[in-house]
């Protein structure tokens, strides 16, 4: 059991134990308040009184004043409670002195308690009403109203069943509060050492309470911890076969080197090329890694969006002038200002030109267009290129997917890098085949930013 | 001359091959996808098939798993290196061993050369007489495992395996002895290929009639054929 159970118990049996104590010791001096409150009366309550009473009643009914009287003077020898017989009058039968006011106060208690047994009022045969009670004197002193006549368990079983249930209910509370958090605990020590498919189990989120939102909470942060994990292992994957076809090609150019001394230049060439490659893969996961940290750490500023994209068509001009490719952008006349990261979007930008740059056939023209709405800015760049599968179309974005085609100059991040840069900005980015044929991708920014 | 297809869609590393091995006397073949791989492999025109697990329209080990269905082409395996995943799957498909890539052609020439030894004429290895261990027979001469009196589907790496487990029925072979008779080189730490084609000989075998299987492992020690 963890500490924070103890604890939880401890702090509930105290709580418990003392609310019984206080409860039980209250009922118990109200009762006795009461008690004193009836034994401090005139007349005596209770069950020896309410017994000769009765039997004085039945003589009386039975043998008129006469045997009451009778009755009343055989009692003064005996040791029962001493019943007085008062008349309309206040005379007392046998002439014993008795208080009118104790008279009134039996006759009030009568009025009140219509079930009252300790007093009677009877009337005799000779039509006199007579008043049946036993005042408190010292004759009667005796016979003090105890209270109702009940089986009373001992005060020690009292005591340790209310404990026993004390203990009982602070165990059940202390084990439903600790039971999910000791969950909990153990799903994160799960965690922590490595296991990202620990969930915490339905029955925790039946509860609807804080520690259910907890275990939600957990939930969720487990799902994003293994997704972001599952991403960077699929990366470190991809990666590594992605150098792997270099590297086959470095090595099988220096085994023909070896093997034919007059095949060393081209082999040179063919190592050269290749360790270039590398170094664009390896350039291009910088980029990628920077990306991230870059849009979680620099602040957006406010620029001109067109002098960026006519800084990228100038750039891309340079590359397309060797296959004879036309840029065709046609700046709109007003600037456009946008908040964002300039880096981030030149490199969306540039990688996206390049990817058509690189597919659109050699004596073809690419169309950059930009549009802006209140809320969004639209890029679009479209080549003239074989397009994409429809059923591929999200998956260029992925990591080094690669279509049909074989290219020798792409490390298969670039569409990848632009789509990273873009998702910083809340943007999006499509690709969508042309009606006319080659590949159309679209770029939109939202104007107004939500703060992550 | 022995007639080699390459079936890698790297047109640059296939091409770089086929120029070290022309050198090493062999004709070499090259397609790029894995369709028309299996079509040309299917062709009986060559002696040997170097498979890339990775193919862009069907996986490598799929192309070797269909053409074992009709051929017993000696298979060797590009697989990735420290992939034990797909080595194990290649080899449990049927190929007959396999190369990590990136590798130097001189290692793929050699294996290449390994499994061609096996599978030409060898008349260095023992006699060419039928051995026959119980309902086994094996005939060297025309590389042909015969079962309970049917001819038995095996690779040429398997029947080797089986050969070398015959000619010592009864006795325990090493798994490094079987992996210098059938694949031409001493096993590597850690190298689970022999275990493999045991295993897919074991199936092809079936079980005795008291459930035990016909070759028995001898724990750290390799495999012996019961007699």
């Amino acid at each position: 059991m963890s500490r924070l159970f103890w604890k939880f118990f401890f702090a509930f049996l105290t709580a418990l134990l003392l609310v019984s104590i206080g409860l039980g010791s209250s009922i118990w001096l109200n009762q006795s308040a009461k008690l004193d409150a009836i034994n401090e009366l005139p007349v005596k309550l209770g069950r020896d009184p309410a017994a000769v009473v009765s039997v004085a009643t039945n003589l009386a009914d039975y043998g008129g004043r006469d045997t009451l009287k009778q009755y009343l003077t055989d009692q003064v020898s005996g040791e029962e409670p001493l019943v007085y017989a008062v008349d309309a009058e206040g005379n007392e039968l046998l002439g014993r002195q008795t208080d009118p006011e104790t008279h009134a106060t039996a006759r009030e208690l009568i009025q009140e308690y219509q079930r009252i047994r300790s007093i009677r009022e009877i009337v005799l045969d000779d039509g006199d009403p007579i008043l049946l009670f036993v005042p408190r004197t010292a004759e009667n002193a005796a016979f003090d109203f105890k209270g109702k006549k009940t089986v009373t368990p001992p005060l020690w079983l009292l005591a340790s069943i209310s404990l026993l249930v004390s203990l009982l209910f602070s165990g059940l509370l202390a084990w439903y509060f600790t039971r999910p958090i000791r969950e909990l605990r153990q799903a994160f020590s799960a965690v922590a050492a490595g296991d990202l498919q620990t969930r915490v189990s339905a029955g925790m989120q039946s509860r609807h309470d804080e520690l259910a939102d907890l275990g939600q909470s957990f939930n969720q942060m487990t799902e994003q911890l293994s997704q972001l994990v599952n991403a960077q292992q699929q990366l470190l994957h991809d990666v590594s076969h992605e150098l792997r076809s270099p590297l086959a090609r470095m090595q099988a150019a220096i085994g023909i080197a070896q093997q034919r001394p007059e095949k060393i230049p081209e082999s040179l060439a063919r190592v050269e090329h290749e360790s270039v490659r590398i170094d664009m893969l390896i350039g291009d996961l910088l980029k990628l890694s920077r990306l991230e940290s870059l849009s979680q750490t620099q602040s957006p500023q406010r620029f001109n969006l067109l002098d960026l994209l006519q800084q990228v068509v100038i750039d891309a001009r340079f590359e397309a002038e060797r296959k004879q490719v036309q840029i065709d952008f046609q700046p709109p006349p007003d600037s456009l200002i946008y908040q964002g990261q300039p880096e981030l979007l030149h490199r969306a930008v540039e990688n996206v030109l390049r990817n058509a740059v690189s597919f659109t056939p050699d004596n073809s023209t690419i169309y950059l267009t930009v549009a802006q709405s209140a809320q969004q800015l639209t890029i679009t760049i479209r080549d003239q290129g074989p397009g994409v599968r429809e059923n591929a179309l999200d998956e260029i974005f992925t990591p080094f997917y690669r279509g049909t085609s074989q290219r020798d100059d792409s490390t298969g991040l670039g569409l990848t890098i632009a789509s990273r840069a873009v998702a910083a900005h809340q943007g999006t980015i499509t690709a969508e085949n042309h009606p006319d044929g080659g590949l159309s991708v679209t770029i939109q920014l939202p104007r107004n930013q939500k703060s992550p | 001359m022995s007639r080699l297809l390459i079936i890698d869609d790297d047109e640059v590393l296939a091409g770089l091959f086929r120029d070290y091995l022309s050198a090493e006397q062999f004709d070499v073949t090259i397609r790029h996808n894995a369709t028309d791989g299996l079509y040309a492999a299917l062709s009986g025109d060559y002696d040997l098939l170097v498979l890339d697990v990775m193919l862009p329209d069907m996986p490598g080990t799929e192309v070797l798993r269909q053409l074992r269905e009709q051929s017993n082409l000696p298979v060797l395996m590009f697989t990735a290196k420290g992939d034990d995943v797909d080595r194990i799957l290649g080899l449990e498909s049927g190929a007959d061993d396999y190369v990590p890539k990136p590798c130097t052609p001189r290692e793929l020439s050699a294996r290449i050369k390994a499994i061609l030894r096996r599978t030409d004429n060898h008349p260095d290895t023992g006699s060419s007489a039928t051995i026959k261990v119980g309902p086994l027979e094996i005939c060297p001469q025309q590389r042909r495992a015969v079962w309970h009196g049917q001819t038995l589907d095996v690779t040429s790496t398997e029947f080797s395996l089986l050969e070398t487990l015959a000619r010592h029925a009864g006795q325990v072979v090493s798994k490094n002895a079987l992996s210098e008779a059938a694949l031409g080189r001493p096993l590597a730490r850690f190298d689970r290929s022999i275990d493999v084609h045991m295993s897919s000989i074991r199936q092809k075998l079936g079980r005795q009639t008291d459930g035990h299987t016909y070759i028995q492992t001898v724990r750290g020690k390799g495999y012996q054929l019961i007699k």
